[in-house]
């Protein structure tokens, strides 16, 4: 029986697993954001140095141009993920979307840099270098208002990036804020600095939500503000749909001074 | 002698007067206005006293006993020129300009300056080169050269393109001012990658802290409206641009979209309500930006409501008050996420009658670009004939059930938002469906903008919210993971390697592409194997000459103790012995012929290294 289990946790050691990719985070008001982890970057030592040439070319699922870059490139299927191999027998794996996944891949690539014919340590280092994560948060944000209240921690510079760069000193995580409400959580070492961070970020985002939007949450009939879209919206079919009448020009002037052309199609 | 008080650049006389009298007390000058420049020990010249006044501004020194000046003019801002004995003429003393710190000792010629200052002076010369290709004024030029200083003191140009700098100075300066100009143009005028500055300046702007305004489309409306050849009527179009800008602020058009964009879109309608036929091309030329930012500006604009207005309504309309209806719009990219997910909602739920009702279309396109998400099917005749057929046998039969059906999703959409954003709904299934076919079109799952099918914010399957189970940091246990590998992961990992012809044929590809990184990596390795042979010598030479040294103590103090000499007394041997060691004279000694220099009792012998072992041999014999 005992065996058994051992033999069940065993297996779980060999198969991918989507646990820990979504990380819940209370929002203070008793409900919960859901992070979605992207990406993860971690480098492992294999503790062996090796051929690189021996290892592109016995391996079908790897790219080396040692011109250009003096690792190889290898890739995996399951669990989808990349490494970069480098002759000091340092491995950078990223693609993985959980700590497991990654921790798996590190292993698979070490089994297949073996199988090569190199003799990686029986215990490698592991550790998590960067963790990528995304979040709605599901309403607009002010970006001008946290830039004013925060000069310190944000910067936004709209002729260089449309998101508001947030830099959170404690813990060290960066926020990339979108006007839409999409975060993108970077610069985390653990998925515990993540929750952390997004815990004393997202009263903030509070503070400078849009306060009134006409959208709707997806499973409501979408509401969109204005007069078109409100008669969109009522269902009549053919004044809105397909084929706008062309010619609406009965109210005098109007701004685009002929339909079609405005925008050049 | 108290005469070495007088400074040494002192005349002669100084010393004569010293000699004079020996014994007394120094004997005063008798030389009004001596200009002493004893500043270590401030002694009058005159009495002796040691309470000399320093006047600070005027640069003076007076002595409170006797009144003698005793320093004046220690600095002047006058130039005085020196004839040289061949007829040259140089400037006296040294010219200390406004920023540099000190004197600059041992210069030889009189403008001689610290690298920083030419740091400085040849980065003002770059700023002014860069503010007259951008036709700045010399404002902008004085206020970057005050933020150059800056980045100098704060070591910010080491390591940096000097162009970078100045160019992050020059255009930190025109953000403080307000001025027309943009980013973009510094990049053309420099030649320069335009998110190459960026980077720069947004780091110039952290190391400062600087707060800086963001950067309103309306600042340019003015300098471009005047590049479109709008003649007389340019102001009256400028002004239509503005309100437009304003009005996309409140509608949130604005936010996060570069202000090139957002202006080009403003004058392009405001040019065409005024009756100018001018196209895209025309704006995008003036404003470096793509075509499709400003038709994408544009359309986002079309789906507010004040594009429905005339030009005469929106002129009159009051943009700050509420005078028509006063919403603001949602920005476009969050109602249209919303959409999207409100589709691949409608689709999991397989409300058809939301799908085809059209209220889902892309309220920012028109025609049929709004309805391309629902394709409509691409049926024959007969197909089409059938369809109808099947459509109302369907009806007739499950006429009830439907109605049932519609009812249930009546509730389920009463109770609320079927999808809250901020309630994780933990049980929601993570499935991606593929989309439906209705009677009319066909339906594909919405994607998201990484291509891949859009999940919902709050959907997570239960095995995903699981606590992650893998330390960040952790030693992997590779020996026992190996022994567990599972048959089909070693098949997987098998069919990764090439046969050996494979390989074979792939060397010979890759000896044939990096030929000469092969031999450079060759050339490498040769040098890094002569390294370490040369190492490998030296250390095996070091022992040596350590293990020489060694049996040489061993055998010089085993004679001395048999000779029974003081051990704290140094003989000429162990002196000499010391010295090789201190001073590391060589490396290579060779301590058999110097056993052989000395005597028995450790100074030098005087005899030949022959003769002594003959003796001792003859020693030997006799003893024998």
């Amino acid at each position: 029986m005992a065996s058994q289990q051992a033999a069940a946790a065993d297996l779980s050691q060999h198969t991918p697993s989507l646990a820990g990719s979504v990380l819940e985070c209370p929002d203070g008001n008793g409900g919960s954001l859901l992070i979605r982890i992207q990406n993860m970057a971690c480098t492992a030592n294999l503790g062996v140095r090796l051929d690189l040439k021996q290892i592109a070319l016995r391996c079908r699922n790897t790219e080396f141009n040692p011109r250009r870059f003096a690792a190889v490139i290898m890739r995996l299927r399951e669990p989808r993920a990349t490494a970069l191999l480098f002759a000091s027998g340092r491995m950078v794996v990223t693609g993985c979307k959980n700590s497991h996944n990654c921790a798996l891949a590190a292993k698979k690539f070490s089994f297949i840099v073996s199988k090569v014919g190199f003799q990686p340590s029986p215990l490698i280092d592991f550790k998590i270098q960067n963790v990528v994560g995304t979040v709605d948060v599901g309403f607009p944000i002010r970006l001008e208002g946290v830039v004013y209240a925060h000069p310190t921690f944000s910067s936004y510079e709209p002729e260089l990036f449309p998101g508001l760069i947030y830099r959170l000193a404690q813990p060290r995580v960066v926020f990339l804020i979108f006007v839409s409400g999409k975060v993108v959580i970077t610069g985390a070492k653990t998925e515990e600095q993540m929750v952390e961070g997004l815990k004393k970020v997202y009263p903030i985002l509070c503070e400078f939500r849009k306060s009134e939007t006409s959208s709707a949450r997806p499973g409501d009939a979408p509401v969109i503000a204005g007069g078109a879209a409100a008669a969109q919206i009522a269902g009549v079919k053919g004044k809105r749909g397909p084929g706008r009448p062309r010619g609406s020009g009965k109210r005098g002037k109007e701004l685009k001074s002929e339909d079609g052309n405005v925008v050049g199609v | 002698m108290s005469s070495s008080r007088w400074n040494l650049d002192d005349n002669f006389w100084n010393e004569e007067s010293a000699t004079d009298n020996p014994n007394g007390p120094t004997q005063p000058p008798q030389h009004q206005g001596a200009s002493s420049s004893s500043n270590k020990a401030p002694l009058c010249p005159n009495c002796g006293s040691h309470s000399i006044e320093s006047l600070g501004p005027s640069g003076s020194a007076v002595c409170t006993d006797c009144g003698i000046i005793v320093e004046e003019n220690t600095l002047v801002s006058s130039v005085e020129f020196v004839e040289g004995a061949g007829g040259s003429s140089s400037t006296v003393g040294q010219f200390v300009g406004n920023s540099s710190r000190g004197l600059n000792r041992g210069g030889q010629y009189g403008f001689s300056r610290q690298s920083r200052e030419n740091t400085l002076a040849s980065g003002k010369r770059r700023i002014q080169d860069v503010a007259s290709q951008l036709r700045l004024g010399q404002h902008f030029v004085d206020a970057a050269h005050r933020l150059f200083t800056v980045a100098v003191e704060k070591n910010f140009v080491q390591g940096r393109r000097r162009a970078h700098v100045v160019a992050a100075c020059l255009y930190t300066a025109c953000r403080q001012e307000k001025s027309q100009h943009m980013l973009i143009d510094f990049s053309d005028a420099l030649q320069i990658n335009v998110y190459t500055l960026g980077t720069c300046f947004l780091k110039f702007r952290r190391l400062l802290g600087l707060k800086l305004e963001i950067i309103d489309p309306a600042l340019y409306i003015y300098r471009f409206a005047a590049h479109l050849d709008l003649d007389a009527k340019a102001n009256e179009v400028a002004m239509t641009a503005l309100r437009l800008v304003a009005r996309m602020k409140r509608d949130w058009i604005v936010a996060g979209r570069r202000p090139a964009g957002i202006c080009a879109a403003a004058l392009l309608i405001a040019s065409r309500a005024h009756g100018f036929d001018r196209q895209n091309h025309d704006v995008t030329k003036i404003l470096k930006v793509c075509g499709l930012t400003v038709m994408t500006r544009v359309r986002e604009f079309e789906a507010t409501p004040a594009a429905q207005m005339t030009l005469e309504e929106f002129g009159n309309t009051d943009n700050n008050g509420d005078e028509h209806d006063g919403k603001e719009v949602d920005p476009p990219a969050f109602s249209k996420n919303r959409i999207r997910e409100a589709r691949a909602k409608a689709i999991v739920d397989k409300n058809y009658e939301l799908l085809e009702s059209g209220a889902l279309d892309n309220q920012n396109l028109r025609g049929k670009w709004a309805t391309r998400w629902r394709k409509p099917n691409k049926q024959s005749e007969l197909q089409s004939q059938y369809a109808e057929m099947y459509e109302e046998l369907e009806s007739e039969i499950v006429a009830e059930d439907v109605n049932g059906d519609v009812n249930n999703f009546a509730i389920a959409s009463q109770g609320g938002p079927a999808v809250s954003f901020t309630r994780a709904a933990t049980s929601v299934e993570h499935h991606r469906p593929e989309g439906i076919s209705t009677l009319h079109s066909q339906i594909a799952y919405p994607l998201g903008v990484n291509h891949k099918p859009v999940i919902l914010p709050n959907q997570a399957s239960l095995e995903e919210l699981e606590a992650p189970t893998q330390k960040a940091i952790d030693q992997l246990n590779f020996e026992e993971w190996k022994a567990g590998v599972p048959e089909d992961t070693d098949a997987e990992v098998d069919f990764l390697f090439r046969t050996d012809d494979e390989v074979r044929e792939r060397e010979a590809v890759f000896n044939a592409q990096n030929k000469e990184y092969i031999e450079t990596q060759q050339q490498k390795e040769n040098d890094r194997l002569m390294a370490e042979v040369a190492s490998r010598a030296k250390e095996e030479d070091d022992i040596a000459q350590e293990e020489g040294r060694r049996r040489y103590l061993k055998s010089s103090r085993s004679r001395k103790r048999k000779d029974g000499y003081d051990p704290n007394e140094l003989t000429t041997e162990e002196a000499l012995l010391e010295v090789v060691r201190k001073r590391k004279v060589s490396k290579k000694i060779n301590y058999d012929a110097m056993s052989a220099l000395f005597d028995d009792s450790g100074d030098f012998s005087t005899e030949l290294l022959s003769d002594r072992t003959g003796k001792k041999e003859e020693f030997a014999t006799a003893e024998a």
